[in-house]
């Protein structure tokens, strides 16, 4: 597959605008100050994916998902280390930072937070590519990488966006990597939107 | 817009009735739908609520933070979930006691009849259980971690405890061995005989002094009583005195242990018994400590016999006095008596002359006034009468040296070591006799001795010594008393009596008595009141040990200030004599 650079920017300009967003509804959320860092984004395989999630630094890993459908389709999900992601509810919701274990509860505060995360990235694309699609309910799970994604993107060569940032929280720094999968020539029909609205942009 | 409230009834009927609570907000935030759950849970009834501003009801919704995520929904955005930690009640219910639910809420569009309208869905789910059990379930995970921590703080507290206690285990297993080097190094050190028993009376202990003194090595006698260990000794005495150490738990001394040294002489041990109490069961063990005393019995036997001596001395010079009286006297007598012998020659010459005139017939008056000149010139009549007297007082004299020789015999013989049935009331007249230089100056000296007064076995030097001691020790308080230039004299009385199975003898004397401060002291060795080198402080020590501990009697007195002192000596009755009488008792009924 062909990328231009220009394409890589324009989906490099729409995930930073979706973060963006993401951290202004944090932020009007909690009292702590939260910043999102502006994403490193990086078209990979999912070959390539397991490598580049072996730097959070643990086989297990707590995932909020997301998966959408229509024009294309696909996945979105927020990882975190799962005691990256009990520090980030205890301090979302004031608690003693405690064990990492993640109860129902947390669960659930911590799908909230995904659910902002990935909403700010597909609210900006939704709103943009001006394309329905059908959403999933964010779903947590905690589980290993293969597990998260393998079976389900057989496809090895399958297309990916990852998008590496960082939460931060006082003086906490939550490694968060963001991850959009697309099913086979979504990827493809994503670029060409793009690309009509590049033209769009251009014509006007 | 109007909703057409047929078509919304029609396609939300379902959730009706589904246990959750469940409304539809239009993009305008007017509401659509308001499912029964929701009346009971917020007491607004549909007819209340539908066609009306949401934010009516409920103005905290009218905030960005709701507004804001809700807005990409009406464009057909994600889902947007409140979840119940960070947005415990999106919309205030109460419980019937007044608690508020805890709900956890999802936002989804959904389309509509009218192309590209859509609407919100809320469905807010019950939590309140959940989340109860959830914060019980932290509270006890909470709890268990903290106990966790807690036992893993005290298993680091035993753990470092444990570590500490062996460190002092072997600090002080270290100081006890030191401390048991040194008590090793201490008991080897010691030259006192040290025997330890335990409380079955088998020796666990027998030091160096002790294998030196019996000849004995420790791995011979450990494990045996004391009776079983092969000492030639006195051991019914020391089995004795163990006996009485371990039914009073006192020390408990025993002199005088007779016992055969190494080399085959006979010795003297000085033991003493000690209880000791100690190990876990609290168990009587015994220890014994002690010397070999027969040196120091050797030396005590030399001082008396020294002391003995030293009296002699001072009373050399009195008793030679009381020789010379009557020596002189008796040579006075003597040189009359030879002179009268030659008077008598004279006149004797003169009769044989007239004798064998007379036999011859041929008298002449010239021999018989040669024999009348003669006689006057002799005094015949004084030679006659004095002569007799003279030799009289010679054989007093004579008899009162031989009394004195004998009683000097008597006083000074080194004696005999064993005791032997003595005549007391002898042996004192003969003590006095020796003295009598010391106290004829100073005292009369009246005696009252019992004539049944039965014999005492006895140490008669020793004895002898005893009453010396005190006699002039009763003639130097009186010329205290009296100064040296008086002539009125004090008296020593000295009686016997019988008194039970006792002799007693008391000595008297009218001199000062002894004062209050020094009584308690008196017998001490070294202690005197006399001038320097009139007395060495030993007598009446060296008298109290042989009375009390030689002859097992009694020494004591009684004394008052400017009447004088009585020392009073007991000893008992012989117990061989007892037993001649009581046998003569028995014949005699």
């Amino acid at each position: 597959m062909n990328i231009s650079s220009d394409q890589i920017d324009a989906l490099k300009e729409l995930i930073n605008i979706g973060v963006g967003r993401a951290a202004g509804v944090l932020n009007q959320m909690v009292s702590a100050h939260i910043k999102l860092q502006v994403p490193r984004v990086q078209i990979i395989t999912l070959r390539n994916l397991t490598e580049e999630t072996k730097n959070i630094g643990t086989d297990m890993l707590a995932t909020v998902q997301i998966h959408f459908k229509g024009l294309f389709s696909g996945n979105a999900a927020m990882l975190m280390a799962p005691d990256s992601a009990a520090k980030l509810v205890s301090v979302l919701t004031g608690e003693k930072i405690g064990t990492a274990d993640l109860d129902a509860v947390r669960a659930g505060t911590l799908a909230e937070v995904g659910n902002i995360v990935i909403n700010g990235v597909m609210g900006v694309i939704v709103n943009i590519l001006n394309q329905q699609l059908t959403f999933s309910l964010p779903d947590f799970t905690e589980d290993n990488i293969e597990d998260l994604f393998g079976s389900k993107h057989n496809d090895s060569n399958t297309t990916m966006i990852l998008a590496r940032t960082r939460l931060l929280i006082e003086q906490l720094q939550i490694k968060c990597d963001i991850i959009i999968f697309f099913e086979m020539d979504s990827f493809d029909v994503l670029l060409s939107a793009i690309e009509n609205i590049a033209s769009e942009c251009v014509a006007t | 817009m109007v909703v057409d409230s047929a078509i919304i009834k029609r396609d939300f009927e379902l959730l009706q009735h589904i246990p959750m609570g469940v409304f539809v907000l239009r993009r305008d935030y007017i509401v659509v739908f308001w499912n029964n759950c929701m009346e009971e849970w917020t007491g607004i009834s549909q007819n209340d609520v539908l066609d009306t501003h949401i934010f009516d009801h409920f103005p905290h919704l009218n905030t960005p933070s709701y507004t804001y995520r809700l807005e990409d929904l009406f464009e057909g955005g994600p889902p947007v979930v409140f979840s119940s930690q960070l947005h415990k009640q999106i919309i205030p219910s109460c419980f019937r006691d007044g608690q508020l639910r805890i709900q956890h809420t999802t936002v989804t569009s959904i389309p509509t009849n009218q192309e590209k309208e859509l609407y919100a869905l809320f469905v807010i789910e019950d939590v309140t259980d959940l989340s109860r059990q959830i914060k019980d379930y932290r509270a006890l995970r909470d709890q268990a971690i903290e106990e966790i921590k807690m036992r893993k703080e005290a298993e680091g507290l035993l753990c470092q405890a444990q570590s500490e206690l062996e460190d002092r285990v072997e600090q002080r297993t270290l100081e006890l061995k030191k401390a048991h080097t040194e008590n090793g190094q201490l008991l080897k050190a010691i030259t006192s005989i040290l025997i330890n028993m335990d409380e079955k009376d088998r020796i666990i202990q027998w030091n160096a002094a002790a294998e030196k003194v019996f000849g004995i090595s420790k791995a011979e006698v450990m494990g045996q009583t004391l009776p079983e260990c092969n000492v030639q000794w006195d051991c019914d005495k020391i089995t004795e005195a163990v006996n009485l150490c371990k039914s009073r738990e006192k020390s408990t001394p025993v002199d005088d242990v007779h016992f055969k040294r190494p080399d085959g002489t006979d010795g003297f041990l000085g033991l003493t018994i000690n209880p000791v109490i100690g190990g876990e069961k609290k168990q009587l063990n015994i220890l014994v400590l002690g010397a070999d005393i027969t040196e120091r019995k050797i030396l005590e036997a030399q001082l008396g016999e020294a002391q003995k001596l030293e009296a002699i001395g001072q009373l050399a010079s009195g008793i030679a006095h009381e020789i010379n009286t009557p020596t002189q006297y008796v040579g006075d007598n003597t040189q009359f008596l030879k002179e009268g012998f030659d008077d008598f020659a004279t006149l004797l010459e003169k009769y044989n002359k007239l004798l064998k005139a007379v036999k011859q017939s041929e008298p002449s008056s010239q021999l018989v006034s040669e024999i009348e000149e003669a006689l006057e010139a002799v005094d015949l009549d004084y030679l006659t009468e004095e002569i007799p007297n003279a030799i009289q007082q010679s054989l007093e004299g004579v008899e009162r040296v031989t009394s004195i020789v004998r009683a000097m015999k008597e006083f000074a013989h080194p004696g005999s070591k064993e005791k032997t049935l003595t005549d007391i009331n002898r042996a004192i007249e003969s003590t006095v006799t020796v003295a009598r230089n010391e106290w004829k100056y100073v005292a009369e000296m009246k005696t009252d001795f019992a004539d049944d007064l039965p014999p005492v076995s006895c140490l008669p030097g020793e004895f002898n010594q005893v009453i010396l001691n005190i006699v002039v020790n009763a003639a130097h308080a009186i010329s205290e008393t009296i100064g040296n230039e008086s002539v009125q004299k004090g008296v020593i009385t000295i009686s016997t009596h019988k008194a039970g199975d006792w002799v007693e003898i008391r000595i008297s004397d009218t001199g000062s008595g002894i004062p209050e401060e020094v009584r308690s002291k008196i017998f001490n060795a070294f202690f005197t009141t006399k001038g320097v080198g009139k007395g060495s402080g030993q007598g009446l020590a060296i008298s109290h040990s042989v009375i009390v501990d030689k002859h097992d009697g009694d020494l004591y007195f009684e004394t008052e200030a400017g009447k004088g002192t009585t020392f009073i000596i007991h000893l008992p009755i012989a117990t061989e004599f007892k037993e001649e009488q009581s046998q003569i008792k028995e014949l005699r009924k």
